[in-house]
């Protein structure tokens, strides 16, 4: 009779003799290494594309343009425009009696204006004239006889003229065929409506003088409001 | 090799290393003129009609006239007082309207000197327009424009003929910034100064 010995008094040989002895890492094989440096990487460019192109402090804040033409109503959140017209002047005589003199030229545009959903404390404080790089603010010089500051009202169009003065030059240059007048309600046009109408002042000629008439409500043209 | 700079590295004190390099470098600063002081360079002078050209604006003073008030533009001095009037062709060499207000526009750039009751931080009293006197008015990009300065002076302080000098002031450009919109120009530094003389016209005409 033999006692069968059991597993655990069994003498038992080392069933991988090459392991390495207790304390030791294992070695990681050499296409790990190639692997986590291939995802690395390639987070890294993943990143670099996101961190790229994400709008940057610019984009999230850009005014929201509304596009349109001379002639055509062009609706934005709260300001509304009609683009009448654009002329030349050498000098411009308003309807309160100033006269403007410049050593450029003035930019006379009639345009009726009204907001859209409310009134309060809506000026027309936001007509910029883009030629190329260059930006030009509507002109308060003529007071109360231009558009420019004027309160605006919901649903009424405010009709009448808005001066700007530009260089002599902008009228033959490459710039002055795509320049845009820029219209908002305030003069810092972030996170809000823009229309935009673009002007070609290459087919303006200067004449020597102009009158503009006096602001009025309403819309002489007859368009209808809103 | 690297071993004996290592140990050398541990046996040299590391306030010896520090003090010789910098009596090193204080040594090596002789040669570019030491510890004097760097010489200051003179304003350059301009006269009546000249321009100087800034970063922001190219001004240049034409004339300077003392007078009673401007009674038909409301511009009008208190009691006992004349206005001083700069007359200027001032151009804005940016890209965008430049106001003619204190401290963010043109209104900055000329201070008189040397006038009693006037100092570098007198504000001009207004900045007009010459042809229609319009205040707060805008500069458009690379559009001249005639503005007079105009500050309150006493009746006493200047008259006709009187030498007066103006600082004509640039000021530095300051980008777009995280939490500020839009660029600017701002610290006004003077950059030149005019040298005229003041006309004085009673009460009469416009300057």
């Amino acid at each position: 009779m033999t006692v069968p010995t059991g597993p655990a008094t069994a003498p038992s040989d080392d069933p991988a003799p090459d392991r390495a002895p207790v304390g030791v890492p294992d070695r990681v094989p050499w296409w790990r290494h190639a692997i986590s440096a291939v995802v690395l990487v390639g987070l890294l460019a993943v990143a670099g594309v996101v961190a790229d192109t994400a709008p940057s402090g610019g984009g999230w804040q850009a005014p929201i343009d509304v596009d349109g033409r001379v002639g055509e109503t062009v609706t934005g959140r709260n300001i509304e425009a009609t683009v009448h017209g654009v002329r030349a002047a050498d000098s411009v005589l308003t309807s309160n009696g100033w006269q403007g003199v410049t050593t450029g030229v003035w930019i006379v545009v009639d345009l009726s204006v009204s907001t859209v959903v409310d009134d309060r404390g809506t000026l027309l404080a936001g007509g910029v004239l883009r030629v190329g790089d260059r930006s030009y603010s509507a002109s308060d010089r003529p007071g109360l006889s231009v558009l420019a500051d004027q309160s605006l009202s919901v649903g009424i169009p405010l009709t009448g003229p808005l001066l700007f003065e530009i260089p002599r030059d902008d009228l033959d240059s490459s710039d002055g065929r795509s320049a845009r007048l820029e219209l908002g309600l305030g003069a810092d046009p972030r996170v809000d409506s823009r229309l935009v109408v673009p002007v070609d002042l290459t087919t303006l000629s200067v004449e020597p003088t102009i009158e503009t008439a006096e602001p009025v409500l309403g819309d002489p043209a007859g368009e209808e409001a809103g | 090799m690297r071993a004996r700079a290592k140990a050398l590295g541990e046996k040299v004190p590391t306030k010896y290393v520090v003090t010789g390099l910098t009596g090193v470098v204080l040594l090596a600063t002789a040669g570019f003129g030491g510890l004097a002081d760097a010489p200051a360079t003179a304003l350059p002078a301009v006269g009546a009609g000249e321009s100087v050209t800034g970063a922001q604006l190219r001004i240049a003073v034409e004339r300077a006239v003392l007078i009673d008030g401007f009674p038909e533009q409301h511009i009008v001095p208190d009691p006992g007082n004349r206005l001083l009037v700069l007359v200027t062709e001032v151009e804005n060499l940016t890209d965008v309207p430049v106001s003619t207000s204190n401290e963010l526009g043109a209104a900055d750039n000329l201070r008189p000197v040397g006038v009693p009751g006037l100092d570098a931080a007198s504000e001009p009293f207004t900045v007009v327009v010459l042809d229609d006197a319009a205040a707060l008015a805008e500069l458009q990009p690379r559009v001249p424009v005639e503005l007079a300065y105009i500050w309150q002076v006493a009746d006493d302080a200047l008259a006709a003929d009187d030498p007066i000098e103006v600082d004509v002031y640039d000021k530095t450009y300051r980008a777009e910034g995280f939490v500020t919109y839009g660029a600017r120009y701002e610290n006004p530094f003077v950059t030149a100064r005019a040298e005229l003389e003041v006309d004085d016209v009673g009460a009469g005409g416009d300057g």
